[in-house]
């Protein structure tokens, strides 16, 4: 692995970081590894020489079956009219296991972090702003908010994006009974599930005020200062998943999203006096 | 100085590490030569028999491993899933024949055989050096050669073409061994083995002896198709004496008939008198629901009213051809509120031990209410009926127990097989030897037990079941009579949709039952897709696929 800081300006009150970094798996103990493991089945990861580790695994979603005849023609076990379409990979006529693809890699080209700090008259401010680009996420919870694939739990609004013969430009297949989404493999690993989970955000902003000597001292104060804070203020992000900044399960399931509690956004205000 | 660098030399050299530094054995691990020993070996098979109930860490879920097979049922014309459609969806998605590779159950199922079978590897590896001075550990090598010959043959007739692991490979860590066809051969040379080694009666309950090996090896055979074979081995059990069927029929689903004359080989559940690990964790879920029982579980396994008007009768035999030309009056669809007159057409007693249904006593308890039992809906697959051999019966408190989240797990012992089963497989094969007679005589030992057993429900009046008193004459009628009779007897108990793969008419009987049962459950034919003939055989789970990095290939058509 090789991590390089490019860039680094610091100026009285601007700290700028990037980094990035190459991985690549050179060597294991067979010819790869499978990792990121959901519904007692499925994996979606695979890790093998010369690629990333914790690469995603599975079918390519190339479109939705508009007609019969496109049904036919495939090849595809468990198609059907208004029903996802994958690629046929290995170009041997028929869409199978075997036609399992890398569909996406949980790392960034690069991360950066933005610290700012400045000040005026009695007013300071600072501000930590991060964020990731170019990395994706396998987002396992699509499976029971976009799929019947559980007791009827509430779904994403993405599914009124759903197939149907008037809205056949549709980003989700046809509603069905469960077996004809899953018996087409819509529940197993695809590329539905993975995500550009690029994200800039602010995690952390401060401002403060002190108040002027003269007055903090006529408070019997050597000083005196009012803050107000905020944690996880705002996140710019196509990501769908609860948070972008995926809590990792295991080096083998990276960026595999599991749905674990989002970090919170906190305001506080805070004094602080000095005697 | 010179003379402290020259011991300093000397200590070095003296204390440096050695070559066997990487080899030596570390502290507090449970090592094999500490287990070489009766003793020992005793532990380890052991650990072999426990894994007949498929619950072990890894496999999943334990209704995903589960020993006694009910979810084959689920996929043959017997049951349905139960709840709601949505409840267990991979479950949902194989008994509407939508078939993925990535499926939860046949990997639990997989990889708690492979567990077995490896059990008995660690079993035979550890014994085999030790066993021609000490008669305990050869007696008990021999019980591990018939586990690892169940396993495998548990492993073959799901699978048909299975790797095989044997102890030589398994003491040396070789597990990735492809799959290039059947291990017939594998598991007759075990079953063989523990036949000849075995002594011919247990030690203990549950333990294999000779005739359970010889019962087992002619079952092997007529999974094969060879019936002179396996009937020699069936006959040589029947003739031993050793075996009788029970005067009751429910002795076999209780427990003052648990390890009875009947039982050839069982698991051993237990309940421990409550919170157990020991009962049956793998049918869990299969328990009617409602408050009237104290509140069991989960509405799973429900008997299909294919299988329910299997159970009519006319003069007392099975209707063979026409049983489901009008299925057997059910409550489908009724509230509990809606007035519901039970079937008044002549039925087999053994159909109120194997489900229940509306209006009849239930397991001894109260009569079934209908509906409010059922925790599938009108919209779901699964019909009104619901399961009754591994559901506690009134009065056997020694049987309930319950787990974690208040799961219920029975200590009813669910028989792989009992007598009634060697009967009729012995049956089978006097069929194709053109022994009609002695078929039919055999027929009438399992149907005269039926008639002569109590009646699930005394307050029924029309049980009617007699003997096949006419000569058989027609080798297909009996072929017929026989297949019949081995669905009524052992239905519910995990072997119907291996019984109808061997016969070669699984997928015919398959597509030919959804038709049927989409009579009553509409929106069953609407939601099952065509069992296609390739599916005779389960595919290999993706995910051992994958571990395997290509060392085991697809079965052919997944």
């Amino acid at each position: 692995m090789l991590i390089r800081q490019v860039l680094v300006f610091h100026m009285a009150s601007i700290d700028l970081i990037f980094s990035s970094y190459d991985n690549e798996v050179t060597q294991l103990a067979s010819d790869f590894q499978v990792g990121g493991g959901f519904r007692n089945g499925n994996n979606a990861t695979r890790t093998e020489v010369g690629r990333p580790i914790s690469s995603f695994y599975g079918r390519q979603v190339i479109g939705i079956f508009q007609t019969q005849a496109e049904v036919d023609a495939s090849g595809q076990t468990g198609a059907g009219v208004g029903r996802f379409r994958y690629a046929d990979v290995d170009k041997d006529g028929d869409v199978d296991d075997d036609d399992r693809t890398f569909i996406g890699s949980p790392h960034a080209d690069f991360t950066y972090g933005l610290n700012l700090n400045a000040g005026f008259k009695g007013f300071d401010i600072s501000a930590f702003f991060s964020g990731s680009q170019g990395n994706d996420a396998f987002n396992v919870l699509k499976i029971y908010t976009d799929f019947p694939s559980f007791v009827d739990l509430n779904r994403s609004t993405r599914v009124l994006n759903s197939w149907t013969s008037e809205n056949t430009g549709a980003e989700l297949p046809a509603l069905s009974a469960g077996a004809a989404s899953s018996g087409n493999n819509e529940t197993n690993s695809n590329s539905y599930y993975v995500e550009d989970a690029s994200y800039f955000r602010l995690k952390n902003l401060q401002i403060g005020y002190t108040l002027p000597s003269n007055f903090s001292s006529k408070l019997a104060m050597d000083n005196a200062r009012i803050y107000v804070q905020g944690t996880n203020l705002f996140t710019i992000t196509d990501y769908n998943g609860a948070d972008p900044e995926i809590q990792e399960s295991g080096t083998l399931g990276l960026g595999v999203d599991y749905g674990k509690f989002p970090q919170s956004r906190i305001l506080s205000v805070g004094f602080k006096f000095n005697f | 100085m010179k003379k402290i660098y020259l011991i300093l030399s000397v200590l070095f050299i003296s204390f440096g590490c050695g070559e066997d530094f990487t080899s030596i054995n570390p502290k507090g691990v449970l090592a094999d030569a500490t287990l070489q020993n009766a003793g020992g070996v005793n532990l380890l098979l052991t650990s072999t028999y426990s894994a007949l109930d498929g619950i072990y860490n890894g496999a999943g879920d334990p209704w995903f491993s589960t020993g006694d097979n009910w979810w084959f049922d689920v996929l043959s014309d017997d049951a349905h899933k139960g709840s709601e459609d949505s409840d267990q969806a991979p479950l949902f998605d194989l008994e509407t024949y939508n078939w993925t590779t990535a499926n939860a159950y046949p990997l639990g199922k997989w990889r708690a055989l492979y567990a077995g079978a490896n059990r008995a590897n660690a079993v035979i590896n550890v014994a085999l050096p030790i066993a021609e001075s000490d008669a305990a550990v050869a007696q008990a090598m021999a019980e591990a050669h018939f586990l690892r010959g169940f396993f495998y043959f548990e492993l073959q007739k799901i699978w048909g073409k299975v790797a095989y692991i044997n102890e030589v490979q398994y003491a040396s860590n070789e597990f990735n061994q492809p799959n290039t066809g059947d291990v017939w051969k594998q598991i007759e040379d075990d079953f063989k083995y523990a036949a000849d080694n075995l002594a011919s009666s247990s030690s203990e309950p549950g333990r294999a002896n000779s005739w359970t090996a010889k019962a087992f090896l002619g079952k092997a055979h007529i999974y094969q198709g060879e019936y002179a074979d396996a009937s020699t081995q069936l006959e040589a059990v029947i003739s031993s004496g050793v075996y009788a069927l029970n005067s009751e029929y429910v002795d076999n689903f209780n427990s003052a008939g648990e390890n009875s004359k009947e039982s050839v080989f069982a698991i051993q559940f237990a309940a421990d008198g409550g919170l157990s690990n020991n009962g049956n964790r793998g049918g869990t879920l299969n328990f009617q629901i409602g408050s009237d029982l104290g509140g069991l579980c989960c509405g799973f396994y429900q008997a299909s009213v294919d299988l329910a008007s299997a159970f009519k009768t006319e003069s007392g035999l099975p209707m063979l051809d026409t049983y489901h030309d009008t299925p057997i009056t059910n409550d489908y669809g009724l509230s509990v509120d809606d007035a519901f007159t039970p079937h008044a057409g002549d039925l087999d007693p053994r159909i109120d031990y194997t489900m229940g249904r509306r209006g009849i006593l239930f397991n001894g308890f109260m009569v079934m209410p209908g509906a409010s039992w059922v925790r599938a809906g009108a919209v779901d697959i699964s019909g009104p009926f619901i399961s009754s051999k591994n559901h506690y019966r009134a009065g056997e408190d020694d049987n309930r127990g319950s787990g974690g989240w208040g799961e219920q797990r029975t200590g009813i012992n669910y028989n792989i097989m009992r007598y009634a089963d060697v009967l009729l497989m012995a049956a089978e094969c006097d069929v194709e030897a053109g022994r009609l007679e002695a078929a039919r005589t055999k027929v009438n030992l399992i149907r005269t037990r039926a008639a002569g057993s109590t009646a699930a429900d005394p307050a029924v009046t029309n049980y009617n079941i007699s003997t096949y008193d006419a000569v058989w004459s027609d080798a297909a009628v009996a072929k017929q009579a026989v297949r019949f009779e081995r669905r009524l007897e052992l239905a519910m108990e995990g072997h119907r949709f291996f019984d109808l793969k061997r016969w070669g008419v699984l997928a015919a009987t398959v597509n030919s039952y959804v038709t049927k049962e989409a009579k009553t459950i509409t929106n069953f034919g609407d939601k099952a897709q065509t069992f296609q003939s390739h599916m005779v055989d389960m595919f290999i789970p993706l995910n051992a696929i994958d571990l395997s990095t290509g060392t085991l290939t697809q079965n052919a058509g997944y």
